[in-house]
């Protein structure tokens, strides 16, 4: 009973495990550059196109003001699309992607805008072109603030891949559910919490002792 | 010695929404020199030197450094002008994430050097502003006047031909800023790269700038060589710019001043000196010529950048007979100016 709980428990972690870092990672390839996108063809950015930054940041919001609950069933298509299959952990990786993408682009853009613009300046001033300045100024000295929103996407995708167990995504949150609420199996459902706690912690621990290593303030 | 002036103004003008930052601004600076521009909080400098710079746009008006107009071009073509353009910073702005080294180096990049080039300058640089030792340090490691030397280090990296100074010293404590003028007096002296700084402090002018532009609500209130602003300021900014740094009136006396000549009375003026002038034998000249003699109730004389410029009170006792009109103008053809400031009981 209890190897078969472990077994369980072990199935679901890795389960929540590929789906939190495939989406975590294409968040963060497609979430970065539509972040620097936002700061840089915006009206004081360094390379103003307001109508294009206009309906970016339309998008951004559109995809964000929907539930991820629904945003998962309208992706069906999608998902079918791309995946072959709306059913499974790897289809789930699509929704938990695009729903992660506007997510993250807005926490970086934050971090991209706080760059002090004096250092825009001083290389611009030195004949710096838009490249060298997204290169060399805005990700760099934006590093520390970047990883740690990318920590905070991680849990919140832990979260969100739970959801996705709505369409057979499997994963400890679905676990949670199917035996813990639906079975009235208690010690299935405190396990899963303790689990998940001991997760973010440790992504939380990580993401912080990267950040604190990266930066040079 | 008619060669092209490295920086050529020729009116330009700025508009910041409804307020005019800049008004018809024009002065030519030829290689080698040091152009000081000086004025209270919101005269201008910042949008000047950022125009200078080419961060920000002008109204009206051209900038021609080298021979080419950069108020013309495009951002694309800006880049490789402002290549051969330095500038440094109140606060620095130095990378935070990159080392004292690599912060010298981007410029280099940008330049597209060869690696091996780079790594030599850089090197050759850092040793240049004292820092030799600090290459691998970062920014938040260093002081703030090791930071700044960082900052020269990397405006003069890939050879301008013009260094712009914006407010470079202000964020730095006096001595530090001692010894950061002097390093940038010895750059210019060594690699004779012209230089403009804006400053709100006319030390820095005094121990930096051979030539002067006075800005006031966006115009030039005055320009000259630093002798003739510190000698003889003509415009009320000027003289307030320059409180402290004038011999003044002392309280006591300008309380005794009286506008009419009274009874023991001699009148009292007020000579401004600068360079020959103040070295000659003005008082002496002064009693044989008009058989007065001159009582010194005030004044001083300082070295500015090797010119001696100051201010002498003066009250001319036993002038009864001698004509006020005849020692102004005597006095006005030696000196870069006169004031009779009225009359007092010489103590003498």
């Amino acid at each position: 009973m209890l190897s078969l709980l472990l077994d369980l428990l072990w199935q679901s972690l890795l389960q929540t495990l590929e789906m939190t870092f495939a989406a975590g990672a294409v968040s963060l390839l497609l979430g970065l550059p539509l972040a620097v996108l936002l700061v840089t063809t915006d009206r004081q950015g360094i390379r103003p196109i307001p109508p294009l930054n206009l309906v970016a940041s339309w998008i951004v919001n559109a995809v964000r003001s929907v539930p991820f609950i629904i945003l998962l069933i309208i992706l069906i298509p999608v998902t079918r699309l791309i995946a072959g299959t709306s059913l499974g952990t790897e289809a789930a990786i699509i929704p938990l992607s695009i729903a992660c993408i506007p997510y993250y682009a807005r926490i970086a853009e934050v971090s991209l805008r706080e760059v002090d613009r004096g250092l825009i300046d001083a290389v611009r001033a030195m004949g710096g072109s838009r490249w060298t300045i997204i290169r060399h100024v805005l990700v760099p000295e934006a590093l520390p603030g970047l990883l740690s929103g990318f920590t905070v996407t991680l849990v919140t995708l832990i979260g969100a891949s739970a959801m996705a167990g709505a369409i057979g995504a499997g994963g400890l949150g679905d676990l949670a559910i199917r035996y813990g609420y639906q079975r009235f199996e208690t010690n299935v459902m405190i396990a899963v919490v303790i689990v998940l706690i001991a997760l973010v912690c440790l992504i939380q621990w990580l993401g912080d002792r990267l950040a604190a290593r990266l930066g040079h303030r | 010695m008619s060669a092209p002036p490295l920086l050529d103004v020729r009116g330009i003008a700025r508009r910041l929404g409804s307020h005019q930052a800049l008004d018809d601004i024009s002065f030519s600076l030829a290689s080698g020199d040091i152009l000081g521009i000086i004025g209270r909080s919101g005269a201008g400098k910042s949008t000047l030197i950022r125009c200078l710079s080419g961060l920000e746009r002008v109204d009206g008006g051209s900038i021609t450094v080298e021979g080419t107009e950069i108020t013309a071009l495009s951002e694309t073509a800006l880049q490789t002008v402002r290549q051969r353009i330095g500038m440094i910073f109140q606060h620095f702005n130095l990378l935070s994430a990159k080392t004292a080294a690599e912060n010298v180096m981007l410029p280099l990049l940008i330049a597209g050097w060869p690696k091996r080039r780079r790594e030599e300058r850089v090197a050759e640089l850092l040793d240049l502003v004292g820092l030799g030792g600090q290459a691998k340090r970062y920014p938040h490691q260093l002081s703030g006047g090791q930071k700044q030397r960082v900052g020269i280090a990397r405006a003069l990296a890939a050879s301008p031909a013009l260094l712009l100074c914006d407010e470079a010293t202000s964020a730095l404590d006096p001595e530090t800023t001692t010894s950061i003028l002097a390093l940038l007096d010895d750059i210019n002296r060594r690699l004779g790269v012209t230089m403009v700084l804006i400053t709100h402090e006319m030390s820095v002018i005094r121990s930096l700038a051979r030539k002067v532009i006075v800005l006031d609500h966006g115009r030039i209130a005055e320009q000259g060589s630093v002798a003739e602003i510190f000698g003889a300021p003509r415009s009320d900014v000027t003289h307030s710019l320059l409180r402290g740094f004038r011999p003044e009136l002392p309280d006591h006396l300008a309380a005794a001043l009286r506008p009419e000549p009274f009874p023991g009375s001699a009148p009292l003026f007020r000579i401004d000196l600068a360079g020959e002038n103040a070295r000659g034998t003005l008082l002496f000249d002064l009693a044989q010529s008009f058989r007065v003699r001159p009582v010194l109730l005030h004044g001083g004389l300082q070295d500015v950048r090797g010119v001696a410029v100051g201010s002498l009170f003066v009250a001319l006792a036993d002038a009864g007979a001698a004509p006020v009109d005849a020692i102004l103008s005597f006095l006005l053809g030696r000196s870069q100016a006169t004031e009779l400031l009225g009359h007092v009981v010489p103590s003498a």
